[in-house]
């Protein structure tokens, strides 16, 4: 029998690393993707389909900027100026190519949420005289955008925290399941927040805990003062958006241009609302004033960094991990790999950075980036491209969008959370694959819905860690080796001597506290099987008992029928390559199971340890040294059976 | 080995077993079998439901006298003698009276007699519950108004304090004193902690212990005893300091006590060094000369005899103003309902005193039933210890569990059945009786020093913490963080912290699993690491991958990069430049086709597969514990992109568990035969068929 042998390692010290100048500059490569894209670009294949992409994305950057603006409480000139300066920063530290940065739903829902405690609707009164110089919108307004660029910077801040502690790599705590359940919660918010534009009610702000039930109760309980046009005006433009859009799906091989039914749609409601008047005659809420241009870069106020801090926190984990998810993706699709940690510091810049420009918490947004993908973008050139449109926006159309209905901004922003909520279809996955995810699905979302889109997301994490830790005192630790070809080689040596009771058992998994009770008591059945086994028994019994056994096994008999061992000691082989990691219960185990074992006349060898095994159970409890239980690999402990087995027949030989 | 394997494959008989395709009922008739079955009632299930409720009924017939009476009556004793001096001591720990001890000490003997499954464990007082107890009580008195700090010193306290005690029951107002308060808090938080085990006990959640590893339970008793040294170092000096509660507790403590360190008891401390020194070598003594007496020698009770006759006729209480225990009431006191509001109250508390009566308790059972060869069911363990403490709170007790020295000295005495309890319950229940006031004079301090000596085997676990170390760092840091967060936060802090620490650094290491390239060992059916062991030979053209973990959420990149590292082919990306390749392709066969020579097309079709090396993957998925749905999707999408490189991916030696969910994830198509080909019972089979499969892929192209 060929034994075989561990290696030796050889320890190989590493040479002192001392800085140079290439090291500066893959630094900087690493840390600003741009670098190493931008002198690659090629201009004949990639322009194109850049350009059609960055003007199909800038209608949709207007539209959501106008509309999540709204959502975050603030006048909607800020979030044009949210599409534009986050859009520009990620593309120069970002490394997803398809990933498209602004204004995004879950986000500016939960900077709502401080606007509105800090800011309240009902000191608009106070400060609507006093007109402020800066884009001649109130101080009222200023107060509001300055909560939402307070949590755009602080949470910032935090993103680039995390970039710094190298938080990046704990992303693998977030599941598949948990993400999509996350994300349809929020959109579930998004949608509920609405409702009231939707349906024309003027309805005070209502957040919190179960505020999601408020809303509705609050809907139902005031259903007659529903504005009939504003009801029929969303449910035309959703059915026009809903249709169109379709039609985009359907055509979208042959006619590689989609129809920007966005900008018809804000186009066509503002006309038809300029022109019948709309404002006056039926108290249609519309979009209002946009002033020109770009005001000078202003801090955000400082003193209120503290009171923001928990919508802080909100807006970096939900919009990193709606981002990197997105990122992640879009790197799977088109096989290229994005840096976890680099993402945290491009979403931090495009925080920090543009709450200096008024504007709202920034992230990628998955309509946007389905987008990209759908007309062919290649690289982030797309979304500089859409940056020089939602300029001209800024410097020249926005006081076009005076009379646009809130109502029609409403239902674009529903309408774009189609791709989130269709994540319910993914229920019937899970539930086929694997009904723990699919509960933790289900759990997570109602998580988010009762509470906040944070909350869901902390308990879908620690639900996923209990799961998995609870899997492993129930998984499988045992499997019994075929002895079939073994015997066999066996046979041909010793022609005369009856095979002996090898029974080699692998352990695939560590033994640790969790799971040691049921590996000893899983072993213990085994070997009462092979003790009951080894009592004289007619053949039928013997047959039946075979079978019982191979039930245990991979698919193949262990024993020969024909072949009683009555008289013979057992051996019990443990193949540990699997072992991979144990502690002091695991220790424990092993060491009680060889003395049991001992006690039970069965001798135990372990195959296959690893140092530290070998180590930890000499040290720990008083094993026999007198015979040899540590083995390089079955083939050797085999081997030493036997050789112990002539021995023992040698010295019959010579009493006789 | 020189023989070729051939002539005795074809000689042997190999029979496959394969496993039957499962029986798939309806859901419907599944939910009315287990009705009917669940709802049939009949006079075996009966009796055998109360047979599980009573093991007593079960063992007490088959009692045997000549073996087991001896044993069973000699150890009773001893306990009971060892109980009464531990149980009026451990009461000062809980706040509480001498009194209610031994009522506690009483019920859970008979109790546990009647409905415990192990034969050795002793459930009664244990010290580490009775801290949890005090410090409940504490904060409750101080709540309703009551000082803490105040101790009820002398006899006409006492006295008063019993007589309002019974005026109070008599009359029913609802004004009561401080200790009467103090066993109301002790009851409720009893009852609701036992409530709790019966219902861990019949939802049948035994398992919860599981996630109890001892190296945590060890750091828990070690933080715990140092908490219960801290609050008994005041009685043994003597010292009147006031009571700290919540975080820093002990380091509080600690720092009253050195400033008034100059007001210690001259007589207090005198007799709590001679109490410490008598007991100390006692116990060394009985641990050196355990083989030779086979009776412990019981020093707490010569101890407390000494000290009570030198208190008595020394009048130390009255000369030298020394505590002593007070006045302790005979007979027992009718039955009282405890307090629902008190019990809303604490029904935090008592969840964690329930976590921590269950683990030591199912621990300590299950530890007595190895060694001695019985079984034990922690399920009925927990609704045995549950019953300990939900019926004796209705008789003035608290909180009581199995006890690991006292058990340790009834194996060392010769017991054999739970009939000890009943005879431990007999002594108590002497005292009760008769013998209670003669333990009047008795000084506090010999209580503390009791107290501190029984804590001498937690305390000295940490001896063992440097060989923790070796064996297992992870577990060290545990005990480590265990004990740390008991002492500077609180017990039950102490207890979530261990837990915490546990689970994490077990989720730490399954995210980095050990990965190998497996190699053939000679001419034998076994493949070990290549890596590891020399002399091995390469499967020719095969590549078989082990990745030793479950593959799920957190890993599955870890694998990817290991099978790609180890592999020397990254999947994704060639199958990517596969595909932006076809057009070179297709230039490559027009040349070919100008050329009109069939043999050379063959040759560039055999040279594609080979330029990574090899043809096939086997992956080796004995240790792959579990799937999920991460862990399924990554298998989707490898297979895919080795099938867009013409390399095929089979799995070996796969669990019935994971077989389960590659089906269900449709990782194994539409087809019966294709689980057949995908999936393969060994290493050595999956590796045979690679071989033969390519090997016809040869003939066939030779043949063209």
């Amino acid at each position: 029998m060929t034994g075989a042998k561990r290696k030796k390692r050889s320890v190989l010290w590493g040479k002192m690393h001392t800085p140079h100048r290439e090291d500066i500059k893959q630094w900087c490569k690493r840390r600003l993707p741009i670098l190493e894209w931008a002198p690659q670009y090629n201009l004949k294949e990639n322009l194109l389909p850049d350009t059609v992409s960055g003007i199909m994305l800038a209608v949709q950057q207007v539209a959501q900027g106008l509309s999540f603006a709204m959502l975050s409480s603030v006048h909607p000139v800020f979030g044009l100026y949210g599409s534009l300066f986050p859009a520009i920063i990620y593309a120069i530290f970002g490394m997803g190519r398809h990933v498209a940065t602004g204004t995004f739903a879950l986000t500016s829902l939960i900077s709502a949420n401080a606007v509105e405690r800090l800011v309240p609707q009902s000191s608009r009164n106070l400060t609507t005289q006093s007109n402020s110089s800066v884009l001649g919108l109130s101080e009222f307004e200023l107060q509001r955008i300055g909560v939402a660029a307070a949590v755009s910077f602080l949470g910032g801040v935090i993103q680039l925290v995390m970039f710094v502690l190298q938080l990046g790599s704990a992303t693998f705590l977030l599941t598949e399941p948990v993400i999509s359940a996350m994300t349809t919660g929020a959109a579930t918010h998004v949608v509920t927040s609405q409702v009231k534009y939707l349906l024309g009610i003027k309805m005070p702000y209502i957040s919190g805990p179960l505020g999601f039930f408020y809303i509705y109760a609050y809907v139902f309980e005031n259903i007659k003062s529903v504005q009939l046009e504003a009801l029929l005006f969303s449910l035309l433009s959703i059915i026009v958006l809903v249709l169109v859009k379709e039609l985009n799906e359907q055509f979208k091989r042959k006619i590689k241009v989609v129809l920007p039914v966005d900008l018809v749609l804000i186009i066509a409601a503002s006309f038809a609302c300029y022109c019948t008047n709309m404002e006056n005659t039926y108290g249609l809420e519309v979009v209002g004033h946009i002033p020109n241009g770009i005001p000078p870069p202003r801090a955000p106020p400082m003193n209120i960094l503290s009171a923001v801090l928990t919508e802080a926190f909100g807006v970096a984990l939900v919009g990193y991990v709606a981002s990197l998810a997105l990122a992640q993706g879009s790197a799977k699709k088109f096989k290229y790999s994005v840096d976890d940690n680099q993402e945290f510091l491009a979403h931090g810049l495009s925080n920090v950075i543009p709450s200096f420009l008024f504007c709202i918490p920034s992230a990628a947004a998955m309509g946007r980036t389905a987008g990209l993908y759908s007309t062919g973008a290649k690289t982030q050139v797309a979304c500089l491209i859409s940056c020089i449109f939602v300029l001209i926006v800024i410097y020249a159309i926005g006081p076009l969008l005076y009379w646009l209905p809130m109502c029609v901004l409403a239902s674009i922003i529903v309408v774009g959370l189609k791709g989130m909520l269709i994540q319910f279809r993914d229920l019937k996955k899970y539930w086929n694959v694997d009904k723990i995810d699919w509960g933790i699905w289900i759990s997570t979302y109602i998580f988010t819905i009762c509470f906040a889109a944070n909350v869901g997301l902390l308990f879908g994490v620690i639900c996923t860690i209990a799961i998995v830790l609870g899997r492993f005192p129930r998984a499988k630790t045992l499997s019994i080796t075929d002895m079939k070809e073994m015997e066999l080689k066996v046979k041909t040596e010793m022609h005369d001597e009856t095979s002996q009771q090898i029974k080699i058992i692998s352990i695939n998994n560590p033994l640790v506290f969790l799971n040691a009770k049921k590996f000893s008591a899983d072993l213990m059945k085994i070997i009462l099987k092979e003790s009951d086994s080894n009592q004289p028994l007619d053949d039928v019994s013997k047959c039946e008992q075979n079978t019982l056994l191979s039930s245990l096994s991979n698919g193949n008999c262990n024993e020969e029928a024909s072949q009683p061992c009555s008289s013979e000691k057992c051996s019990l082989v443990l193949n540990c390559s699997g072992l991979t990691f144990f502690d002091y219960t695991g220790v424990s185990t092993l060491v009680e199971l060889y003395l049991d074992c001992k006690s039970r006349s069965v001798d135990v060898f372990l195959a296959n340890c690893t140092a530290s095994l070998i180590k930890a159970m000499t040290y720990y409890g008083d094993l026999d040294t007198e015979k040899p239980i540590f083995f390089d690999s079955v083939p050797a402990a085999i081997s030493i059976i036997q050789s112990n087995k002539n021995l023992s027949k040698a010295s019959d030989h010579s009493e006789v | 080995m020189d023989a070729s394997p051939e002539p005795q494959q074809k000689g042997g008989t190999l029979v496959l077993v394969r496993r039957q395709p499962p029986v798939s009922q309806g859901l419907l008739e599944t939910l009315k079998a287990r009705l009917k079955k669940s709802c049939t009632c009949s006079m075996p299930c009966a009796q055998a439901l109360v047979q599980g409720l009573f093991p007593a009924i079960h063992w007490l017939p088959q009692y045997r006298l000549k073996e087991y009476l001896a044993g069973d009556v000699m150890s009773g004793l001893v306990i009971g003698i060892i109980l009464v001096p531990q149980a009026i001591a451990y009461s000062l720990l809980a706040g509480l009276q001498p009194i209610y001890s031994l009522y506690t000490s009483f019920f859970a003997n008979l109790i546990y007699f009647l409905m415990g499954t192990s034969r050795h464990v002793n459930v009664g007082i244990f010290s580490l519950l009775c801290l949890m107890v005090g410090q409940v009580v504490d904060r409750e008195l101080q709540l309703a108004g009551f000082d803490p700090s105040q101790d009820s010193l002398g006899p006409k306290n006492n006295d008063s304090t019993l007589n309002n005690s019974a005026t109070t029951l008599i009359i029913g107002l609802q004004d009561c004193r401080r200790d009467c308060y103090a066993i109301r808090v002790a009851t409720a938080l009893t009852l609701m902690a036992g409530l709790y085990q019966v219902l861990m006990g019949i939802l049948r959640l035994g398992f919860v212990s599981t996630y109890l590893s001892q190296p945590l339970l060890d750091g828990f008793a070690m933080g715990a005893s140092v908490t219960i040294l801290t609050s008994q170092a005041k009685h043994m000096l003597g010292v009147q300091i006031p009571r700290h509660q919540g975080l820093g507790m002990v380091v509080h403590t600690w720092l009253s006590l050195l400033q008034n360190v100059g007001q210690a008891n001259i007589c207090d401390v005198v007799t709590s060094a001679l109490c410490l020194g008598v007991l100390l070598a006692a116990k060394e003594l009985s641990d050196r000369y355990r083989h030779r007496l086979k009776v412990p020698i019981p020093t707490e009770l010569f101890v407390i005899v000494v000290a009570t006759i030198v208190s008595h006729f020394g009048q130390l209480h009255t000369r030298f103003d020394s505590r002593v225990a007070g006045n302790i009431p005979t007979g027992f006191v009718a039955p009282q309902v405890p307090d629902p509001k008190i019990m809303w109250r604490v029904a935090l508390d008592a969840m964690s005193l329930a976590l921590v009566g269950s683990a030591f308790s199912i621990s300590l059972a299950e530890m007595f039933a190895r060694s001695h060869g019985y079984s034990v069911s922690a399920n009925q363990e927990l609704l045995a210890v549950g019953c300990c403490n939900v019926l004796p709170a209705f008789f003035h007790c608290f909180a009581t569990s199995a006890a690991l020295s006292k058990t340790l000295v009834k194996i060392a005495t010769g017991c054999q059945t739970q009939l000890s309890s009943v005879v431990s319950a007999a002594v108590v229940l002497l005292v009760l009786l008769v013998l209670a006031p003669l333990f009047h004079d008795l000084q506090r301090c010999v209580l503390a020093c009791i107290i501190v000596v029984s804590l001498r085997g937690a305390l000295r676990k940490v001896k063992d913490l440097p060989q923790l170390w070796r064996l297992s760092p992870a577990d060290a840091l545990v005990w480590v963080a265990t004990a740390a967060t008991c002492v500077l936060v609180s017990t039950e802090a102490g207890l979530l912290a261990g837990v915490f620490f546990s689970l994490l650094s077990l989720a730490g290491r399954t995210q980095r699993p050990r990965a190998a390239l497996l190699a053939r060992i000679g001419d034998s059916t076994f493949y070990e690491d290549a890596a590891e062991f020399e002399g091995l030979l390469p499967p020719p053209e095969v590549r078989v991958f082990r990745f030793t973990g479950p593959l799920y959420y957190a890993n599955k990149d870890f694998f990817l990069r290991s099978l790609y590292r180890l592999t020397g082919l990254d999947a994704g990306h060639s199958a990517t430049r596969k595909d932006q390749g076809p057009e070179v392709g297709v230039s490559n066969r027009s040349l070919v086709d100008g050329k009109d020579l069939g043999s050379v097309s063959s040759g560039a079709g055999l040279v594609v597969p080979l330029a990574f090396g090899f043809h096939t993957v086997v992956i080796d998925c004995a240790p792959l514990l579990f799937l999920d749905v991460a862990g399924m999707a990554t298998l989707k999408d490898l297979r895919r992109d080795y099938r867009a490189l013409d390399i095929t991916l089979l799995l070996a030696c796969c669990s019935p568990s994971v077989r389960d969910t590659l089906r269900k994830g449709g990782f194994l198509g539409e087809e019966q035969g294709a689980e057949n080909e995908l999936l393969f019972p060994s290493v050595h089979s999956a590796v045979e068929a690679a071989c033969a499969r390519r090997e016809e892929l040869l003939a066939a192209d030779s043949a063209l």
